[in-house]
């Protein structure tokens, strides 16, 4: 990359704070969309959301029927207030499920889920996936509403777009 | 070499592998849920004695179990492992792993030597680790929380 050198205004002229700056320079067309698109160029609908409030039992034969890894769970508002997930059915519920069937998903839920906007990159969602350890992710507008989810299999199918025109594959 | 390239040409190996977990036909699905815990992962092999996969057993048919009946959890695993086991060689390219995993739906892939005995488990999880190895400048600068507009106003 080529340095440029920075000239020194004349006293009362305008410096242009831009003047210096170099965009960042991508590979190929899927790390510039890794870094620059809307994270909603991931698939992100249909999802799966319950109210809070409903039992472990009723949200896990919906997981069963809907055939769905993941239920976010909202409030009146549609705000996501937690995350159901297989791990937390391995982890939590397993060991305890006599006991705990009948009692309300909130007990055994995670807790104020890391969301994403619709602003957001999809390098961001890899974030908090990798190295958050969310294999969920609820998209949210800028109320905070639940619109969209996104999880592992979405997002490898975004980065599999990048080579479907490739024979074989 | 971008990232495309770098998908389209390097061998599944460079993927992050998860240890393979491995247990008998004989096992319950509740010790093989314990065992699952354990090793933080979601899916054990089902092997016969030579060490050969017979078939895999994962969150999905243990949430399937459950909501079915509870009673089943004391049953050996193989009464409900599901015998769609796929296995790819270290040296196919990350781009057919992604391809195969797409097409059939599937969360894991067994990865095998040339012997065709399985050495590791990789799958979604491993491809998007693989991405954020090679591209931490792009993907780890990312905040983990973050809000799009403030709280509470600023100021008076």
């Amino acid at each position: 990359m080529v340095k440029r050198e920075r000239r020194k205004p004349a006293p009362g002229e305008f410096e242009d704070p831009l003047s210096n700056y170099d965009p960042p320079v991508y590979a190929d067309e899927l790390e510039e969309s890794l870094c620059e698109d809307a994270v909603t160029v991931i698939e992100h609908q249909p999802f799966s959301a319950m109210r809070g409030g409903q039992t472990v039992r009723e949200v896990l034969a919906h997981m069963s029927q809907e055939n769905v890894a993941c239920v976010v769970l909202v409030d009146d508002d549609n705000k996501p207030t937690g995350v159901f997930s297989e791990r937390d059915v391995l982890n939590r519920v397993l060991d305890h499920y006599a006991e705990l069937a009948d009692h309300p998903v909130d007990e055994v839920m995670t807790h104020d889920p890391v969301v994403v906007y619709p602003t957001d990159t999809p390098a961001r969602v890899l974030n908090v996936m990798v190295t958050g350890g969310f294999r969920h992710v609820p998209l949210v507008d800028a109320d905070r509403r639940l619109i969209g989810v996104i999880g592992a299999r979405r997002t490898t199918g975004y980065l599999q777009r990048y080579f479907t025109d490739i024979a074989g594959l | 070499m971008g990232l495309r390239e770098n998908l389209l040409t390097e061998p599944v190996m460079k993927l992050a592998m998860r240890v393979l977990i491995t247990v008998r036909p004989s096992t319950t699905v509740r010790q093989a849920c314990e065992a699952m815990r354990q090793a933080k992962l979601g899916a054990v092999i089902v092997v016969d004695d030579a060490g050969h996969p017979l078939g895999m057993f994962n969150e999905k048919l243990l949430i399937r179990l459950m909501a079915g009946d509870a009673g089943q959890l004391d049953d050996p695993v193989s009464k409900h492992m599901t015998h769609n086991v796929v296995c790819m060689r270290e040296t196919g390219t990350i781009a057919q792993l992604i391809a195969t995993m797409q097409g059939r739906k599937l969360r894991w892939i067994c990865v095998v030597d040339a012997g065709g005995k399985a050495t590791a488990l990789t799958g979604l999880r491993g491809v998007m680790e693989y991405v954020v190895e090679h591209h931490p400048r792009s993907v780890k600068v990312q905040p983990m929380r973050a809000n799009l507009s403030m709280d509470q106003r600023e100021g008076a």
